[in-house]
């Protein structure tokens, strides 16, 4: 019951995308979205976190444990992005990078031992200082949901987190994902068009260029 | 082109930086009392006793860091206000249209419309003579006051929409939109992101062009002569007075001054550096504390208003001389004339004619030299990018980074001894020096963008290189080379020191003519050529705009 989605529309210039599509993820679990370009799944991440393109309508309630955060600015809904692009910020060090999405007032010790954690656990324990742009593809990532994660978020939304990383670090990154996600029990969805990437229950979403986009779940 | 043409676009492309380091080093002979052509001929520290034990030399050197240094500081905040609080919002597409003409008219010209503003006997004035209860114009010092706080506000008017500009620029290469989702799902409001993520990253971008808006605003003179201190005046100005003084022995710590005036602008360098590592020091535990700011629409909106009311201060005050161009009697508490008339422009018209010319001349011969050496470089000089093209580029800069003061000094005396002083072409190759750098870095970003497969598509066909240039490359970047004009031509229009200085007073140019008009009293000729300030760059800037529009009028592709 922790991310809950109820009746959403969406639809572009007159073409709707998402008819009542209703939805619950529970803590722990990952909900794969697919389906061809175009198909609105992206839209759909960008309308629960309120990053939404002008253009589109949309309606509908999000829930994220139990409150309603359908009209909270992006900030406030506590909800946790990781992109294609790791987007690490290049002005800052991997450290800082972590420290800056730890909350605010928890004190010097415990700022650093969360960092150190979340090194630990993306397996680049001696990175604190290291520059991003000396970081591997990977190392990247792996740092990038770290700090989505230490942002302490209550649910998670992963937009194709996987596309840009070849065979091998794909699928161990993807593992490491699933299993930091059932560790910290939030519940996740994710947006891909690779049937590989998923894990757990998949939606797939229909071309809504035949006019009747209608999700079935 | 030849293979030779590299070599020698080598040896061309160091002749400006050249001559400004040899002004700036030739300045420190006269410095130390070594003038032949004056008829000083021994090397003493007479000139720095002068200079030290002129009255009010404190004050004067005081007074120009606080103006300089508060001018660029205010101008840079109000930048930074606007990028931060008006970007996605109509504010900013109007600011880009508004930005370019603003720029393109010399700093004078808009100093002498917030003269029209803000003296006693100005529009604001006016505006409150009413509730006031004023029948006169009040007696206080509003321009021209002692602690220079016309000439900060002037500055800023100027230099805060330059600085827009290239932050404008800088937000079109940074992924803005990015940064912002992601430091908004970390929880950080849009006002928090735009501090420690977007600002962060544009800062190093402009840098560079803070530098060089705390060159000018220390070193600048028309400006401060028209709404500047007056008695004592600020240091560049009082240099200026020393090399004007029948005396001609006051050359000697006119000189020693202007080096004095070298070390003030890299004194506040430094301490513009310094600041930054402090400022970087101490926010850096703030950076990543994790506090995430509460969006107060009152900041917003406060920092909106705040950069609407300087665009339009600004746009005010250049209409503003417009008006007095137009105004046949204008008794004071009215806020607008009573009688209009053209009489004005025809009474006065002839006198223009002169001056618009040398003004033309000037600006034209320079600009189209400027241009074509730019493009010579730009063509001939080896596309790498590797520290020694970095640093001939960065060279280039020179004139806009070193106060005009200290190397046109140190060029004068050299001009003086050769008696190249007063010429035509004297003075309109040291306004090159200035339009030179600014026609090379806006061509090199058009260039850079250029679509190279054109040029070997050409090759291709016509098998000649020049064939190629002229047909292809030129015709295409047509556009942007009279962009690159207007923009030569609206900097030689704007150039004051480099006229009076190496014209030996010989040459009349609009700014010059204004600068000069303006401690008298009759405001209407003062506007008339304000207003001719104003028209040669905005007539030149449409043109560059119109001209294309309507030679690719068939060619929808070029217009874009």
């Amino acid at each position: 019951m922790s991310l809950e989605l109820i009746d959403i529309n969406l639809s572009i210039e007159g073409r709707t995308l998402l008819h009542d599509f209703s939805l619950t993820v529970a803590n722990g679990e990952t909900v794969s979205i697919m389906g061809p370009s175009g198909c609105g799944k992206s839209s759909l991440l960008g309308y629960l976190c309120g990053s939404l393109a002008p253009g589109f309508k949309a309606s509908g309630e999000i829930y994220v444990r139990a409150e309603n955060v359908t009209h909270l600015p992006m900030e406030k809904r506590h909800i946790g992005l990781l992109f294609q692009d790791d987007l690490l910020f290049p002005h800052m060090s991997v450290g800082e990078n972590l420290a800056f999405a730890l909350p605010r007032g928890l004190s010097r010790k415990i700022r650093q031992e969360r960092i150190s954690q979340a090194l630990e656990s993306a397996g680049l324990p001696d990175f604190h200082n290291a520059d991003p742009a000396s970081l591997s593809g990977g190392q990247r990532s792996r740092i990038s949901l770290m700090r989505t994660l230490l942002a302490e978020p209550r649910a998670l939304l992963l937009d194709e987190p996987f596309s840009r990383l070849d065979a091998d670090l794909r699928q161990r990154f993807r593992s490491f994902v699933f299993e930091t996600i059932r560790e910290q029990n939030i519940p996740a969805l994710l947006v891909t068009h690779d049937m590989q990437d998923c894990n757990g229950r998949i939606i797939t979403l229909a071309d809504t260029h035949a006019k009747t986009g209608v999700a079935h779940a | 082109m030849l293979p030779s043409s590299q070599t020698w676009a080598r040896l061309l492309s160091t002749v400006f930086p050249f001559i400004t380091l040899i002004g700036t080093i030739g300045v420190f002979l006269p410095a130390f009392g070594w003038f032949p052509a004056l008829g000083f001929q021994s090397f003493s520290l007479e000139p720095w006793h002068t200079l030290l034990s002129t009255p009010a030399l404190g004050t004067m050197v005081a007074k120009t860091l606080f103006t300089g240094i508060a001018a660029t500081v205010i101008a840079l905040l109000l930048a930074l206000i606007f990028v931060v609080t008006c970007w996605n919002t109509r504010l900013w597409k109007a600011t880009e249209r508004t930005l370019a003409p603003l720029l393109a008219i010399p700093h004078s010209a808009l100093a002498i419309g917030v003269l029209f503003l803000l003296s006693p006997s100005g529009f604001v004035s006016r505006l409150l003579s009413g509730p006031m209860e004023w029948n006169r114009p009040p007696d206080i010092l509003t321009v021209n006051d002692p602690y220079g706080f016309s000439l900060i506000l002037t500055l800023i008017l100027k230099e805060a929409p330059y600085l827009v500009l290239v932050l404008i620029a800088a937000v079109r290469q940074s992924p803005v939109t990015r940064l912002l989702t992601v430091g908004r799902s970390l929880g950080y409001t849009p006002l928090q992101c735009w501090l420690k993520l977007v600002w962060l990253q544009l800062y190093p971008k402009i840098r560079l062009s803070i530098f060089i808006v705390l060159a000018f605003s220390l070193s600048v003179i028309d400006v401060s002569l028209i709404i500047g201190p007056a008695l004592p005046p600020l240091l560049p100005v009082q240099i200026l007075q020393w090399l004007q003084s029948p005396n001609i022995e006051m050359h000697l710590p006119a000189a020693a001054a202007s080096v004095l005036l070298l070390g003030l602008v890299l004194f506040a360098a430094v301490l513009w550096m310094a600041t930054e590592f402090v400022i970087k020091k101490a926010f850096k535990s703030w950076l990543t504390a994790g506090y995430r700011g509460n969006s107060k629409a009152l900041m917003v909106n406060s920092g909106r208003s705040l950069w609407l009311f300087t665009l339009f201060t600004a746009v005010a005050s250049l209409l503003f001389v417009v008006v007095w161009s137009f105004a046949w009697r204008w008794r004071y508490p009215d806020i607008l004339p009573s009688v209009w008339s053209l009489k004005v422009w025809g009474r006065y018209f002839p006198r223009v004619i002169d001056p618009l010319f040398t003004t033309l001349s000037l600006a034209t011969a320079s600009t189209v030299f400027g241009l074509a050496l730019s493009i010579f470089f730009l063509e001939a000089l080896p596309q790498t990018r590797n520290i020694r093209k970095n640093l001939v580029t960065s060279s280039f800069y020179l004139p806009l980074l070193l106060p005009q003061m200290t190397f046109l000094l140190g060029i004068h005396t050299v001009l003086l001894t050769l008696r190249l002083d007063g010429l035509w072409i004297t003075v309109m190759l040291s306004h090159l020096l200035f339009v030179f750098p600014y026609c090379y870095l806006n061509l090199a970003g058009f260039w850079r963008q250029y679509d190279q497969r054109y040029t070997q598509a050409g090759l291709l066909l016509s098998g000649s290189r020049v064939k190629t240039f002229i047909r292809v490359k030129l015709p295409i970047l047509l556009p942007s080379l009279l962009t690159t004009l207007a923009l030569g031509i609206a900097v030689s229009t704007a150039l004051y020191l480099p006229t009076v200085m190496m014209g030996a007073g010989r040459l009349e140019t609009l700014t010059t003519e204004a600068v000069a008009l303006s401690s008298g009293g009759n405001r209407r000729v003062l506007a008339l050529y304000a207003v001719m300030q104003q028209l040669l760059p905005v007539f030149f800037f449409a043109t560059a705009l119109l001209l294309p529009r309507w030679l690719f009028r068939h060619r929808k592709d070029m217009l874009r």
